[in-house]
């Protein structure tokens, strides 16, 4: 028996250099900074995988400015960076109006996370102290998706220096603290979802065979883990969310009624009441992969790594099981 | 002494031969009287009577209607429970039906969805092909 050689946590995050959302690329390395630091503060092995996806040409890579930015990054351990070919955007989206396909370069990262369990989270969340000290004292289970609700922070709070007092004084919550509601624990789900790499790699990752939205696709993934037969539990704190210009809880109102053509996808997509079988080589695991430098690599594009453009067969209805929920309720639209 | 006498042996005086003469009238009258009440009373008891049965026949008659309408009301009852019954097993069965069949038209929108998508996809990769094709290379 061969013992576990990873670290204990991998970190998957995606972004791109187009300061997507406002001010992406300031926002994504303070709060890395931040996390970084209080990760080693408690002592919890970790890398991070950072997904940049269909960077822009011409401009600077992400990874590159991560590793600039965060020397502690640099120790050939704690960071990776992958960044994706802009053909595979191309290829495999299926919506002209999607910017961005965050799950499927979720995917890349999980499907090459290294860490005994891989919390899939976003570039401008902050890990609470509650988070940490569970990570620090491992007390993680395997076959349980692990939820943290999401504190929103005003607009107005002085984003330069996010220190604790900051992040937990609740005169700074933009909205009430939300609570993760079982079964689904959903709510700001692609913030934080942690699950131990065996089951990530069981269950194929999000959904790959609907690419037309990014909204509902964690939603989704939540679906299909208790279909699954997994279950999903609080883990017993909060990350915080620094509201900005730009973010998907500020606009999404500005598509009621036309929801079909919101850049995300369409909100109103059924991702509640269906799930779905990812191909094996989900992830893009079979995308040519060019290390160009120690902690730096390229996913170049190949045809060979798209899968289908349409595979019917691979949805398919969740199972209802004793005590889980009905797995949904048509909604019209 | 003489009047004594009569009387001892039963002759009464006119006077008194007169009186009981009328006595006798009266008591006729009211005999006949009496002799035509008894049979105004006979024809009201003989009517009386008549009311009774026929109450009687009509209160019967009531009583076997109630039993029947008892037994009638009962069937019905049973009838409506089975019906209930048979109603909530048919309702069950519709909305498992209709769960089912949502659950399938999800399905079929997210497929719908799916195709939908990648022919408008091919749809733009088709026009950007055509719009940089060299019309001179065209064949007619």
């Amino acid at each position: 028996m061969t013992s576990f050689v990873g670290p204990f946590l991998s970190i998957v995050l995606t972004g791109r250099n187009d300061e997507y959302g406002v001010d992406f690329r300031t926002r994504f390395l303070r709060t890395l900074a931040f996390n970084v630091r209080e990760l080693d503060a408690c002592r919890v092995p970790f890398e991070v995988v950072f997904v940049e996806w269909a960077p822009p040409a011409g401009r600077a890579l992400l990874i590159d400015g991560v590793l600039e930015t965060i020397p502690r990054l640099r120790d050939g351990r704690s960071f990776r960076g992958i960044a994706v070919d802009r053909a595979y955007h191309d290829a495999l989206s299926l919506n002209p109006r999607l910017e961005y396909l965050e799950f499927l370069a979720k995917n890349v990262g999980i499907r090459r996370a290294a860490g005994e369990y891989v919390l899939a989270s976003n570039c401008d969340v902050f890990l609470s102290r509650a988070v940490l000290d569970v990570f620090a004292r491992r007390a993680l289970e395997p076959r349980v998706l692990y939820r943290a609700p999401r504190h929103d922070l005003k607009l107005a709070v002085d984003a330069s220096s996010v220190e604790w007092e900051v992040l937990e004084d609740p005169r700074n919550l933009a909205y009430p603290a939300p609570v993760l509601r079982p079964p689904f624990m959903g709510g700001g789900t692609g913030d934080f979802i942690l699950l131990d790499r065996g089951s990530w790699h069981a269950l194929r990752g999000f959904n790959e065979i609907y690419r037309l939205a990014r909204v509902g696709i964690d939603h989704n993934f939540l679906v299909k883990v208790l279909s699954d037969g997994l279950s999903i539990r609080d883990i017993g704190g909060p990350v915080y969310h620094l509201n900005h210009l730009g973010s998907y809880r500020l606009t999404r109102s500005t598509y009621k009624g036309r929801e079909a053509e919101a850049p995300y996808g369409n909100v109103q997509w059924h991702s509640r009441g269906i799930i779905y079988s990812n191909p094996s080589t989900w992830g893009l695991s079979a995308a040519p992969e060019q290390r160009d430098a120690q902690q730096r690599s390229m996913l170049q594009f190949s045809w060979d790594a798209v899968p289908q453009m349409v595979d019917l067969r691979r949805i398919v209805l969740p199972v209802a099981r004793a005590g889980a929920p009905y797995p949904g309720n048509y909604a019209e639209r | 002494m003489i009047k004594r006498t009569l009387k001892r042996f039963g002759v009464v005086g006119p006077r008194h031969y007169r009186h009981l003469l009328e006595q006798l009238a009266k008591a006729k009258a009211r005999n006949a009287k009496l002799i035509q009440d008894l049979d105004a009373a006979r024809a009201d008891a003989r009517a009386s009577k008549g009311k009774v049965e026929e109450s009687v026949k009509a209160l019967r008659k009531r009583q076997a209607d109630e039993e029947q309408h008892t037994r009638r009301i009962e069937k019905l009852t049973g009838e409506l429970g089975r019906a209930k019954s048979e109603s909530r097993q048919r309702f069950e069965a519709v909305k498992r039906d209709l769960a089912l069949a949502r659950e399938a038209l999800m399905v079929v929108d997210v497929k719908l969805d799916i195709l939908e998508g990648a022919a408008n996809v091919l749809d733009i990769r088709t026009r950007v092909l055509t719009s940089q094709r060299d019309p001179a290379t065209e064949r007619v």
